[in-house]
């Protein structure tokens, strides 16, 4: 599988470079700041376009390759989140953060040409696919204004939140693979796709966590489920970071004790007894779908 | 979970007895037990070579 997939981050990278260039809407300007994004998220690979291939080729008997326009579809739309998330976040990492007025309407044509790609395939059931994507991304937009808002304090709006900012993204691509195959959409499909997205939104928030730059939440002030569970606490080290979180003005934060709090206090223990409870959810939705055992063994390795 | 957690921080000793079945965490289903147990046990994958 694991040789497969990397075969098909090539086949889906081939649609991107097909989808931009053939897009006779959008002039040199635009389409060649389109083709510099795409190019550095081709580093990352394309694991959303790779959940819809797997669950089309799952539940199909005949292999239609426009599905790999829509693997590339949906690629364009996460990264045109990607893009949007970075802008807000003030995030100066990629490209698309040195002009962007200019990104911004990159991101939106990434995103029309999206549902328009799928609409343009060959598929029976496309405009069911097309529906999927429009919800879900609505739904994603919506966790993504919840993240910005900070407003999620506690454990369970947290995970209300990622559910819809992140949880939103895997299940959709998964269940855009199903519809296409199957003309219809399973539940279990979409509880573990959705699960995935919580999983690796938990584990980017831990990662968060290991170093103290300019991406750290903590010392940005944001809330994930380790420094929920670090507010929690009555000790020095909590009511110090409660202050932090409360003041306006400079304050200081003694790093190693808040490490110390955070790895030895049961904050990331916290975390990740979360990720393993939704970890232990999606294998047992995943046991009643009749997937390939390929299949399963890579969507096992996201569900870790 | 979020007190079970603080609970056995404090208590350590609890999860070696867990670990062994010697005890029970009541009101936590068995799958979150695991789950508990799990994030206890030291092995922490936070690289997912998958999700590339």
């Amino acid at each position: 599988m694991r040789g497969l997939l990397k075969g098909l981050d090539e086949r889906i990278n081939e649609s991107l470079d097909i989808l931009i260039e053939n897009e006779a809407l959008i002039g040199h300007e635009l389409r060649s700041m389109l083709k510099s994004f795409k190019e550095e998220k081709s580093v990352l690979g394309y694991s959303f376009g790779k959940l819809c291939y797997c669950h089309y080729e799952a539940f199909t008997d005949c292999l239609d390759e426009d599905i790999y326009k829509v693997a590339a579809a949906i690629e364009l739309l996460i990264l045109s989140f990607d893009i949007i998330d970075d802008l807000q976040d003030k995030d100066s990492d990629y490209s698309w953060s040195t002009i962007p007025e200019l990104s911004f309407n990159v991101a939106l044509a990434m995103l029309v040409m999206a549902s328009r790609t799928i609409r343009e395939t060959s598929f029976e059931h496309k405009n069911i696919a097309v529906q999927i994507l429009e919800d879900y991304a609505l739904r994603s937009i919506n966790g993504q204004q919840l993240d910005l808002l900070n407003i999620c304090r506690d454990d369970q709006s947290y995970i209300q939140m990622i559910d819809q900012k992140s949880g939103s993204l895997t299940a959709m691509s998964c269940l855009i693979g199903e519809v296409l195959a199957k003309g219809e959409i399973s539940h279990e499909v979409e509880e573990y796709g959705k699960y995935i997205g919580i999983i690796q939104q938990i584990k980017n928030d831990i990662q968060s966590l290991k170093t103290w730059g300019p991406k750290n939440d903590l010392l940005n002030k944001r809330y994930s489920l380790p420094i929920i569970y670090l507010l929690a606490q009555k000790n020095d080290v909590s009511n110090a970071v409660t202050n932090y979180y409360n003041n306006d003005k400079a304050d200081f934060l003694d790093n190693n004790a808040t490490e110390n709090m955070l790895t030895n206090g049961g904050a990331i223990r916290y975390a990740i007894t979360v990720k393993n409870v939704y970890k232990f959810k999606a294998l047992n939705k995943l046991e009643d779908v009749a997937i390939s055992e390929l299949g399963k063994d890579y969507l096992k390795r996201l569900m870790k | 979970m979020m007190h079970v957690i603080q609970y056995l921080e404090k208590n350590p000793d609890l999860v070696s007895l867990l670990k062994a079945q010697k005890v029970s965490l009541i009101g936590i289903s068995s799958e979150e037990q695991k789950a508990i147990l799990d994030a206890f046990s030291g092995v922490i994958d936070l690289e997912s070579e998958a999700w590339k």
